[in-house]
């Protein structure tokens, strides 16, 4: 099972890769990461993000995930560093 | 201290007051009689129509925040379980009395939310067993559900009629806290905040009983303590909220 983190997006940096605050951690995952990581994302559930990284724009990615708080499942880790990623929604912050 | 509103007494400065947070809550004591409320409970926990939500919770009806990702799913279900409470209400028309309420308080008629013809769940039937609380959260549809119209709509309020209270506990606590983006660090992965959010706030602590609609801002962290005794929690409530033009609608 991948390793998943949880966390705000803090800054967009392009149109598949944002700065991240690592709030949790999930504990069964084989490995730690650091409480700010850059995430590139390969798939997302968010709506207003289209699935085709060529009809994203910044703004697209600034409204559906700037600040939020979502969930990262990690496929692995590139050699920028960037982690690579499935992004989603996580739980509700309310009903 | 919640402003407890009797029929002689409606004022839209009550609205105001909770929307700006000078005050907690606003009560409309008994507006649907035990024997209704009884009947109501009766025929929603012979239901066959529970299914599991977030924060612990069993329901009846749709909310917005559980089909962030999944608007087309949202509104899908949310037309067949519109029709499942409007049997479960059928004898009692408690939506209509909660609706009637908040329209004669605010001196606005208030109506259901739809987007492009579809409705919006026309509102949410929790059940919370014994053993089960609600952890401390706050709703906000414009933060949350930006990708839904409902998030263009200003002041949103929550309403909850208590439809069975439980045995013991099972109180409402709102916390003289607004949420803030800041706060978004504090999030728990599965629902609702961290205790860190609330920390120094101070807190007024409701017992709704059968019978009582309760009107709060849910933009200030809130949270149920646990329910003990036999009986379940049961409520039914939606958001309510006003467009450019100053008109209220409700979703949930």
């Amino acid at each position: 099972m991948n390793d998943i983190i949880w966390g705000i997006a803090t800054k967009i940096l392009s149109n598949k890769s944002f700065e991240m605050d690592v709030t949790h951690q999930k504990e069964e995952n084989n490995l730690t990461y650091s409480e700010k990581e850059t995430i590139e994302f390969t798939e997302t559930d968010i709506m207003s993000i289209p699935a085709d990284q060529n009809l994203r724009t910044i703004q697209q990615i600034e409204q559906g995930l700037k600040d939020k708080f979502i969930k990262c499942e990690i496929s692995n880790r590139n050699d920028q560093n960037y982690l690579i990623c499935k992004v989603s929604h996580s739980g509700a912050g309310g009903y | 201290m919640p402003k407890i509103i009797t029929d002689l007494d409606l004022q839209t400065q009550c609205f105001h007051e909770l929307s700006v947070g000078n005050i907690p809550a606003i009560i409309f004591p008994k507006i649907l009689g035990k024997r209704e409320c009884n009947d109501l409970a009766t025929k929603i926990l012979s239901s066959k129509e529970i299914s599991v939500g977030p924060g612990s919770t069993e329901k009846i009806g749709e909310s917005v925040n559980s089909y962030i990702s999944n608007k087309f799913e949202y509104f899908k279900k949310s037309k067949s379980s519109n029709d499942v409470l409007r049997k479960i209400f059928s004898s009692t028309d408690s939506q209509q009395k909660m609706l009637t309420k908040i329209s004669a308080s605010c001196g606005k008629k208030i109506k259901f939310a739809r987007e492009k013809s579809q409705p919006y769940s026309h509102g949410i039937i929790r059940l919370h067993q014994p053993g089960t609380m609600i952890h401390i959260h706050r709703d906000n549809a414009s933060f949350e559900a930006s990708n839904f119209s409902v998030s263009e709509l200003s002041g949103q309020l929550s309403a909850v009629l208590h439809l069975q209270s439980a045995e013991l506990g099972g109180r409402l606590s709102i916390f003289d806290k607004f949420w803030t983006k800041a706060d978004e660090k504090y999030r728990k992965p599965e629902f609702g905040y961290s205790k860190k959010t609330i920390k120094k706030a101070s807190q007024t602590s409701i017992l709704c009983n059968q019978g009582d609609l309760v009107i709060i801002n849910p933009k200030k962290y809130h949270s149920v303590n646990a329910i003990k005794g036999k009986l379940t929690r049961i409520t039914f409530g939606f958001f309510f909220g006003y467009d450019k033009y100053h008109n209220l609608f409700a979703w949930s």
